[in-house]
């Protein structure tokens, strides 16, 4: 075989993402003598293709004129598709190295994402995060970003994140030993961080707060329980009740994030691009509530990026839906699946993406198509049109509902009442307590919260001595119940006891709940 | 072909008026076999009965007379009965209204003539108070042997039939369709009961009729022509429910309304007609007195009243209810009490059989409940 003479080699880590998570991506670029040229292989998508355009006209901005050499650059491993426009800034920082621009040594342990404009200008990229993340886990301790991106980077205190704006910067960087380039990233970090924590804090946790609320105890306390044992809800009444309002509060009386479950959340944001204007982390548990002419794309994900869908943005959050009825059918059937196994799996041609979507399901509609029902003064529908109205729900979509309340708009004195109401913070307390509860009796399980308990385990959890069952036995009569919906309650009477710290069951924690049966 | 079949082709025929049809029959005495065969001869007859010519053309059509045909073999294998106007079965009370229908068909039985008849009659998109009271009525007519008949419509109808089922006495249903056929289908369950308990549905029309919107005004006629009384539970200023009072009065039926507040739409129609002289009555008792003068609080005393002894708390709920039902966010406002109290307590007061709930989380006092 013959020795190939004046080809020179570049290899710069990148990273490519596979629904939340990210692969390693290494990006070659090879220069050989032959006929001017630059060719880009590996399994791109047009978008990557396009990257050839702007990395050559940003090289020359930058005033490096490329010779007039053959350039081959390869996205290894071949066999995954690549998509976005993170590839920009390792193409052309291999095509330096290629070209000795840059040392090859210098850019080994560092792995770089960023999108060029034609000026030599970065853009922003998304799924920073999880790309982190993800060399964290390879051993790879240093990443240039572009700058917009910095906060997310920084997530991660082990990472040493390096901020760019332009290609001439990032040449400047990489001229740069490790050693050097760390200490920067120390530096930037501690300036940078000390700000941007608290500007974090104060966000929407002050608007939406029950102590806002008047009246609606029952309501109130209904949230409570939900929020405590996981139980989906639903609303029910007339417009102007304050079914949205209630709605909108209930994050604040959600256990606070844990560090990896903000992580999680936050690697949702980016990939789908939504991170813009929080920047680092999420503090806030995500509260989503769709129009109802949403598809069903637009709910479970898809779209040719197969990007995650509104379910996937409320996991661990609230998914609110407002007007139940007048969603498409479609597009409430298609939520059936992830509610039981709190994954999504989103297939499109060339990708099958898993991402997790556990939220509370909190859903709102009006009694009947006018709203009034069974006030019969404002109410003008006939019985059957109130069960069409009812109907439009499925019952399969009803039973993976806990528990159902009655909303009704507050009468003057509860607005005028000086009494004070209870704040979020109060109740979250016992909303935590009935949590730590859970953790600990469930320690062993494959369930976490009370909503979660199977059937074959609903004996051992919810016991009721024998005169509870007699009148369990007379409910079950009375409200023609069925065994599922007889183990919804139990369920929710359990999370009952553990709000109130109590280790049994007792009689009047299993008629609350029957008042909160479907 | 049998006699019946050429009775069963004249009920069929729905565009000729019930009226004419009898007075065809009568002119013809009673041998419907001829019109059936030689209607050319006959057409004298019919001009002079002042049948339209659409009207005479249906008599004609040989393709209708086909399919009846087929029709009247289907029903023979069932258990449905065709009772004509000539027969002896056929309810005397109807033969007294202006207007009898031409035919019965009933599957099950007929009222019992011999017993009291009440229609019990209302509005479809009544309350639950209304409910309550229909069912609670006819539950206490039919334990005193009162028949109760209505038109199997949901609402107030469904209601008054409901509470006989409960007495397990026979109800009868008037419906504007085919008798085996059930509407609303939502009725169904209804329908079954009804028969179950030997009562009957009962139509003018034949088997697979559709129930069609200008059927029920003369589904109404029989209600009423059926009745001893009409009782009027709740019903809106406009709409069916006045107009089979009228039909009531016109028949000499006893009108009696249920009064209801002032300013609810459902009681507008029925404290319209107690204002125009109806029979106001407030429970089962009044009823009865009206049929037989007996001395109401005699009456009264002798019923079977679920007499209950309230402690302080339950009686402070107690009075936060009320006959229309209310939601437990507004009783536990009212009370002052807590909610899981509350809860309890109105458990303890359904128990007693004080209170009762009509939808999930609305509570009402139970009727007839006396402290």
């Amino acid at each position: 075989m013959r020795e190939t003479k004046g080809n020179m080699f570049g290899k710069v880590l990148s990273s490519e993402l596979v629904g939340i998570e990210a692969v390693t991506v290494v990006v070659e670029a090879d220069t050989r003598s032959g006929l001017p040229n630059f060719s880009m292989v590996g399994d791109l998508s047009n978008k990557v293709r396009e990257a050839k355009e702007r990395v050559m006209v940003a090289l020359e901005n930058e005033g490096i004129v490329l010779p007039p050499v053959k350039i081959t650059i390869n996205l290894s491993p071949g066999d995954v598709r690549k998509e976005g426009t993170s590839f920009d800034l390792p193409i052309a920082v291999a095509v330096l190295v290629s070209l000795r621009y840059i040392e090859q040594s210098k850019v080994d342990n560092c792995f770089i994402v960023g999108e060029l404009s034609l000026n030599g200008l970065i853009n922003p990229v998304s799924g920073v995060l999880s790309m982190v993340d993800h060399y964290l886990s390879q051993g790879i301790r240093q990443v240039i970003v572009p700058t917009e991106n910095y906060e997310e980077a920084c997530i991660f205190d082990e990472m040493q994140v390096l901020p760019v704006s332009s290609l001439k910067e990032v040449i400047e960087l990489l001229k740069k030993s490790f050693t050097e380039r760390k200490l920067i990233a120390d530096e930037m970090r501690k300036s940078k961080c000390i700000i941007s924590k608290d500007e974090n804090k104060n966000d929407a946790e002050s608007k939406n707060d029950f102590k806002y609320v008047s009246g609606q105890k029952i309501a109130k306390r209904a949230m409570e329980i939900a929020a405590a044992g996981m139980h989906h809800i639903l609303m029910v009444g007339p417009p102007g009740g304050g079914k949205s309002m209630l709605a909108k509060c209930l994050p604040s009386i959600m256990p606070p994030l844990s560090f990896e479950e903000k992580v999680e959340i936050t690697k949702i944001y980016s990939v789908s691009n939504r991170l813009k204007n929080h920047l680092g982390l999420m503090e806030q548990r995500p509260f989503q509530a769709p129009h109802h002419t949403a598809s069903q794309i637009a709910m479970t994900g898809g779209g040719s990026k197969a990007q995650p869908g509104i379910i996937s943005l409320s996991h661990l959050g609230i998914l609110f839906l407002d007007e139940l009825p007048e969603f498409k059918r479609d597009t409430i059937e298609v939520l059936r699946q992830p509610l039981e196994e709190r994954v999504i799996s989103v297939n499109r041609l060339n990708k099958s993406v898993i991402y997790p979507c556990s939220f509370l399901l909190c859903v709102a509609m009006n009694p009947c198509k006018c709203g009034f029902y069974p006030d019969r003064n404002k109410c003008k529908c006939t019985e059957i049109q109130v069960q069409q109205y009812k109907g439009k729900i499925s019952k399969p979509f009803m039973d993976r509902i806990d528990m159902s309340i009655e909303v009704f708009p507050v009468g003057y004195e509860s607005i005028y009442k000086k009494t004070e109401e209870e704040t979020s913070e109060d109740i979250r307390k016992r909303v935590i307590k009935a949590r730590e509860i859970q953790n600990k009796r469930f320690r062993d399980e494959k369930f976490k919260y009370n909503s979660q308990i199977p059937s074959s385990a609903i004996d051992k959890y919810c016991h009721l001595s024998e005169t509870q069952v007699a009148m369990m036995k007379k409910e079950y009569v009375k409200h023609d119940m069925s065994v599922r919906a007889y183990h919804k309650v139990l369920k929710v009477a359990r999370t009952i006891a553990d709000i109130e710290g109590s280790e049994d069951i007792k009689e009047t924690h299993l008629l609350e709940a029957i008042g909160y049966r479907i | 072909m049998e006699e019946m079949f050429y009775w069963f082709w004249m009920a069929s025929l729905e565009q000729i008026p019930a009226g004419k049809r009898i007075k065809i029959a009568m002119r013809l005495k009673l041998r419907l076999e001829e019109l059936y065969n030689n209607i050319s001869e006959l057409e004298n007859i019919l001009k002079d009965e002042g049948l339209t010519e659409k009207q005479t053309a249906s008599l004609k059509d040989e393709k209708l007379k086909e399919e009846i045909k087929r029709k009247y073999e289907r029903m023979i294998y069932t258990d449905i009965k065709m009772y004509r106007f000539i027969d002896k079965e056929y309810p005397e009370k109807l033969l007294q209204i202006h207007n009898p229908p031409f035919a019965l068909f009933v599957k099950g039985n007929l009222p019992n003539d011999e017993k009291k008849t009440i229609g019990v009659v209302g509005s479809r998109a009544c309350s639950e108070y209304g409910k309550a009271v229909a069912t609670q009525m006819s539950y206490e007519l039919s334990l005193e042997n009162f028949q109760i008949i209505s038109g199997l419509a949901i609402g107030i109808d469904t209601a008054g039939h409901n509470g006989a089922i409960m007495a397990k006495k026979p109800t009868f249903a008037v419906v504007g369709n085919g008798v085996n056929l059930c509407y609303p289908i939502q009725n169904q369950r209804v329908y079954d009961q009804i028969l179950e308990h030997n009562g009957g549905i009962i139509s003018e029309y034949t088997i697979d009729t559709k129930a069609l919107s200008y059927h029920f005004p003369d589904r109404n006629r029989i209600i009423s022509g059926l009745s001893d009384a009409i009782l009027v539970i709740e019903a809106a200023e406009r709409g069916g429910i006045l107009i089979t009072a009228n039909d009531a009065v016109e028949q000499i039926r006893i009108v009696m309304a249920v009064p209801g507040r002032a300013n609810d739409v459902n009681s507008q129609g029925t404290n319209l007609l107690i204002k125009k002289g109806a029979v106001l009555v407030q429970n089962s008792a009044d009823v009865i007195g009206e049929f037989y003068n007996i001395n109401q609080s005699y009456y009264r005393l002798n019923r079977t009243s679920e007499n209950f002894m309230l402690v302080s708390e339950e009686k402070i709920v107690y009075d936060s209810l009320d006959l229309q039902p209310r939601h437990i966010e507004e009783i536990v406002q009212r009370t002052g009490l807590e909610y899981v109290k509350c809860l309890e307590i109105i458990n303890k007061l359904i128990n007693k059989n004080a209170a009762m709930e009509n939808l999930k989380n609305f509570y009402s006092k139970r009727l007839g409940s006396n402290q």
